[in-house]
């Protein structure tokens, strides 16, 4: 080991340098998984509580509003337990250059919030947006007919639910009709609860029969639709920095490889003086070791404050949008052994490998055949 | 001290990894989801009974799936396609 640490320290420059590498690599690379995880585990504990079917209408392949009536016909299928029509939308705040979700619920499930039909309830990215444009009490929506209509700011949600609900303003479904100028029987979707979870691809298909120019979502669908999409993100960046790894590591051994004329009378010497093969493979190995894994730690530690203290700048962007209202979402800590352990082997093992492989070739000559 | 540079190394790594389950019990205190987080989000999602997570409204479907159009499902991924039979064959074999 002492010797390992001084031949660390005689090429202390080249060392560094290969420290700070495979810690910036290391730092990428589990920055990019650390993300991924807090988002999908963000997903992961709300899905239970999307409706189990969502039902949309279209028009020659063009979504357009669904008639509530609907309803009641979807009620009389075996298996539904719940249906409830979904009035929202997207309001451009032209001010601003951001686009607000409007969701209207039904009136008695306001009453807790204490909100009526002339006040809102608004996301913390909504309201620091309102407030920016000195909306600090009320918001003046205009109509689909030009009109405006002035709602109170009742209050904002909790930071907690900021990945849910940064974009949202939840009012009145009523006074939402009158805002996007739905008729009273228009709904924008209609959401299905169905009893046995087990039997959701059978009313779906049911569905599907029943309504053919509507389009039929399972929470299934949504499940496999983000995990698909945030797994196509990560896996382009990854692919590159998969590339930029390879490189890495093929650079290590090609420096081994060549090992300059100095390394080779050193290891002629070792042998000269009794070291065997074995000997030289330990050396090298607690060298590489104590390089790749002190890289590995820095690098883990820097990619957890850099997240979860600094949350991500300029890396969560391959994440999330450019809308200036969606950059304010803050990622949560979840502790995911599993990602540990695969940065270690992606990262510790190989450059080891690397290292100790070339010196294993020269280390298998005779003394005065390396020295030559 | 005969193996002082053993020494050396060892209270690195010591040191190292000391401060890996510091900042690691210091960000599952402060930074993690509680129980009573999880139920305010749950809340607000059985309220609007919208997809959640605010988080990329570029790609539309990302905020709210069933905007999706049909050219995605060729572009980004066939199983944007609905009732896609690859969804429940995926959801058998990973879990998010």
């Amino acid at each position: 080991m002492d010797y390992s640490i001084s031949h660390i320290l005689r090429y202390k420059y080249k060392n560094l340098f290969t420290v700070i590498s495979l810690t910036i690599l290391t730092f990428l690379l589990s920055s990019l998984f650390l993300i991924s995880n807090s988002i999908k585990y963000e997903l992961n504990i709300v899905l239970d509580q999307l409706p189990d079917i969502i039902i949309q209408n279209q028009k020659g392949g063009i979504k357009t509003l669904v008639d509530e009536s609907l309803v009641y016909d979807i009620l009389d299928i075996n298996g539904v337990k719940d249906v409830k029509s979904r009035v929202w939308g997207y309001y451009d705040f032209k001010k601003a250059d951001v686009k607000f979700l409007l969701v209207g619920v039904e009136e008695f499930e306001l009453d807790k919030y204490d909100v009526n039909n002339t006040s809102i309830l608004v996301g913390i990215g909504v309201r620091d947006i309102l407030k920016k444009y000195y909306y600090n009490d009320y918001f003046n929506f205009i109509n689909s007919d030009g009109n405006i209509k002035k709602l109170y700011i009742k209050s904002n949600f909790d930071t907690v639910t900021k990945l849910e609900s940064n974009d949202i303003i939840v009012l009145n479904k009523d006074t939402l009709k009158n805002i996007f100028g739905f008729e009273d029987s228009e709904a924008t979707d209609i959401a299905v609860y169905v009893a046995n979870k087990s039997e959701i691809p059978t009313i779906a298909y049911k569905l599907q029969d029943k309504y053919q120019n509507m389009k039929i979502i399972t929470k299934e669908d949504i499940k496999t639709g983000y995990a698909e999409i945030f797994d196509y993100k990560s896996g382009i960046f990854l692919s590159l920095f998969i590339i930029s790894l390879f490189t890495f590591f093929v650079i290590i051994y090609d420096r081994m490889s060549g090992v300059s004329s100095e390394q080779k009378h050193e290891i002629g010497v070792l042998k000269a003086i009794g070291w065997r093969v074995q000997d030289v493979l330990k050396a090298k190995f607690y060298e590489a070791t104590i390089i790749s894994l002190s890289s590995y730690l820095i690098g883990i530690i820097l990619s957890y404050i850099y997240i979860y203290i600094f949350q991500a700048p300029l890396l969560k962007n391959i994440f999330l949008g450019s809308s200036s209202l969606l950059r304010n979402v803050d990622f949560s800590f979840v502790l995911n052994i599993d990602i540990l352990f695969i940065i270690f082997f992606l990262s510790v093992p190989i450059y080891i490998a690397a290292t100790i492989i070339p010196s294993w070739k020269l280390s298998t000559l005779d003394a005065d055949e390396v020295m030559r | 001290m005969k193996n002082k540079k053993s020494f050396f190394i060892i209270s690195i790594f010591f040191i190292l990894f000391t401060s890996l389950g510091t900042v690691l019990v210091y960000l599952d205190i402060t930074y993690s989801v509680e129980k009573s987080d999880i139920i305010k989000k749950q809340l607000f999602v059985s309220l609007t009974k919208m997809p959640d997570l605010a988080l990329y409204s570029e790609d539309s479907f990302m905020r709210n799936r069933s905007l999706n159009g049909f050219g995605d499902i060729h572009s980004l991924s066939p199983s944007l396609l609905e009732s896609s039979k690859a969804s429940y064959a995926i959801s058998l074999k990973k879990d998010l």
